[in-house]
């Protein structure tokens, strides 16, 4: 159907070479026109009279004509490597944690952790910004009187020796984030009608201190951690008080399980708030994903 | 993978359909990798995502075999947050071990002026920082106030040149608002006076 002049056209395509970098130019009306006349310029090339400008050789940058620059005389902030990525603990004071318990905001005759100290809402954390959970710091250590089972992120030695100086436990456990989550609000996680998540183990360079007896950590033997709350109890030099024949042992040594979040609830489980029940899957293949740690 | 059962709540995703997201997303990467190398290349390109409405969830996937249980719900009312900040327990002996005390209603009774505590119980008194170009201000404002104000504002005044050795002291006084900002970092020293005054 097409007429010989299409096919002739189609055919001249054909016999001609294909368009290519080695092969094209710019159009015509955009080459850039040179410009011959420089009368002007041919002495001193537009850089003025003689001088540094003339000769181009200028200070260095940063040179200040010989007195101490500002660059050696303030002081510099030293590289934070890979800020964004590490992880965060907010601080909490053992004083404030004292003041929460003096009001009635925190509840001392159950276990104290994380969510019963975001459910105060007197303290705010963010996972969007790293945050992995709640630091116990010593500030108020001399004050600290409550007798306590202390579950917190991070912590330091003289907060451990406080806490167990008045009889209470404390250990250090790590939440991945998607746990956190659930912690940080468990009243906005169970609308969601999502199964209670599994708690991941913690990283490489984490996993040390939360497998240490001396920093209380979830993953340490528990032997080990009676002997080193005797250890620190002579460094600091008290009393430990007798665990065997307290009246709220039971409560002292509440413990969750590395997989658990939540007292009492399981990981997998479904919280249905509507009905006010609990549901439990039996599906083997769901129990085994939710009750393995890989 | 495996599958949740159905209940009032909403059912999340099959292993199924979270295979089948896997490969949509991997097949809207190598759509993004195509039209940026199309970009490159200024060739005109039509989007040839696949729409995700013909993902359907497959009832047959889901878990129906549960167990419901009523008992266990006491350990989620533990772990939610009261919606109402808890009444006060009596204390043996004030001042608490952290140093909180409650109002002194008798010697409230003395004075001019009432602060009322806030629903933390604790004094309505705030450190303020303002920086602007020209440096840093800083306030301490004292809201919540009842009575008469003007009499507050000469004892704190009159207090904080007497504790500080200050020529003068500035302060605002919003009568409508019930606040007065006390220009400087004198907020322990101006809680203080008001702990001392019953507040």
């Amino acid at each position: 159907m097409s007429s010989k002049v299409t096919e002739r056209a189609l055919n001249l395509i054909k016999s001609m070479p294909r368009v290519a970098l080695n092969n094209i130019k710019p159009l015509p009306h955009t080459a850039f026109k040179k410009k011959t006349d420089r009368r002007g310029d041919r002495k001193k090339k537009g850089r003025g009279d003689k001088g540094q400008g003339a000769r181009g050789t200028w200070d260095p940058l940063g040179y200040e004509g010989g007195q101490n620059p500002l660059i050696d005389t303030s002081p510099r902030e030293r590289y934070y490597a890979q800020y964004a990525v590490r992880r965060q603990y907010p601080p909490v004071t053992l004083l404030e944690l004292q003041r929460l318990i003096d009001l009635n905001r925190v509840n001392t005759s159950r276990p104290v952790d994380i969510t019963s100290i975001c459910n105060t809402g007197l303290f705010n954390f963010d996972i969007s910004k790293n945050h992995f959970g709640v630091n116990l710091t010593d500030e108020g250590c001399d004050q600290f009187v409550a007798k306590i089972n202390a579950e917190v992120q991070w912590t330091s030695e003289l907060v451990i020796a406080a806490i167990e100086k008045n009889g209470g436990t404390i250990t250090t456990r790590y939440y991945d984030p998607s746990c956190l989550a659930a912690l940080y609000d468990p009243l906005a996680f169970f609308k969601k009608g999502q199964p209670i998540p599994k708690c991941k183990l913690p990283p490489q360079d984490a996993l040390l201190y939360y497998s240490d007896p001396n920093s209380r950590g979830y993953l340490a033997d528990p032997e080990k951690i009676l002997e080193a709350r005797e250890k620190l109890a002579q460094k600091y030099g008290y009393k430990l008080p007798d665990l065997e024949g307290d009246p709220v042992k039971e409560m002292l040594l509440m413990r969750k399980d590395p997989l658990q979040i939540f007292y009492g609830l399981e990981p997998g489980w479904i919280v249905n708030l509507r009905d006010k029940c609990v549901l439990k899957p039996k599906d083997e293949d769901y129990l085994k994903y939710y009750h393995s740690a890989h | 993978m495996v599958l949740i059962p159905l209940c009032a709540t909403k059912p999340v995703i099959s292993a199924a359909k979270y295979e089948r997201s896997l490969l949509i997303r991997n097949h809207h990467k190598a759509a993004n990798n195509k039209i940026s190398l199309c970009r490159l290349l200024s060739i005109r390109q039509h989007s040839t995502s696949p729409s995700t409405s013909q993902d359907e969830l497959n009832h047959n996937d889901l878990i129906k075999d549960y167990e419901i249980s009523h008992e266990e719900f006491k350990y989620v009312e533990q772990v939610l947050a009261s919606p109402t900040v808890p009444e006060l327990k009596e204390h043996t002996q004030y001042p608490t071990p952290s140093g909180w005390f409650p109002p002194n209603e008798s010697l409230q009774a003395q004075q001019k002026y009432l602060i009322r505590r806030t629903k933390n119980h604790m004094l309505p008194v705030y450190s303020q920082t303002h920086t602007t170009w020209y440096g840093t201000t800083h306030y301490v404002s004292i809201k919540k106030i009842e009575g008469d104000i003007w009499a507050l504002e000469a004892d704190l005044r009159e207090h904080v040149l007497k504790i500080t050795g200050q020529k003068f002291v500035n302060t605002q006084v919003h009568e409508v608002g019930r606040f007065i900002r006390v220009r400087g970092q004198h907020r322990d020293l101006i809680a203080n006076f008001l702990l001392e005054k019953g507040m």
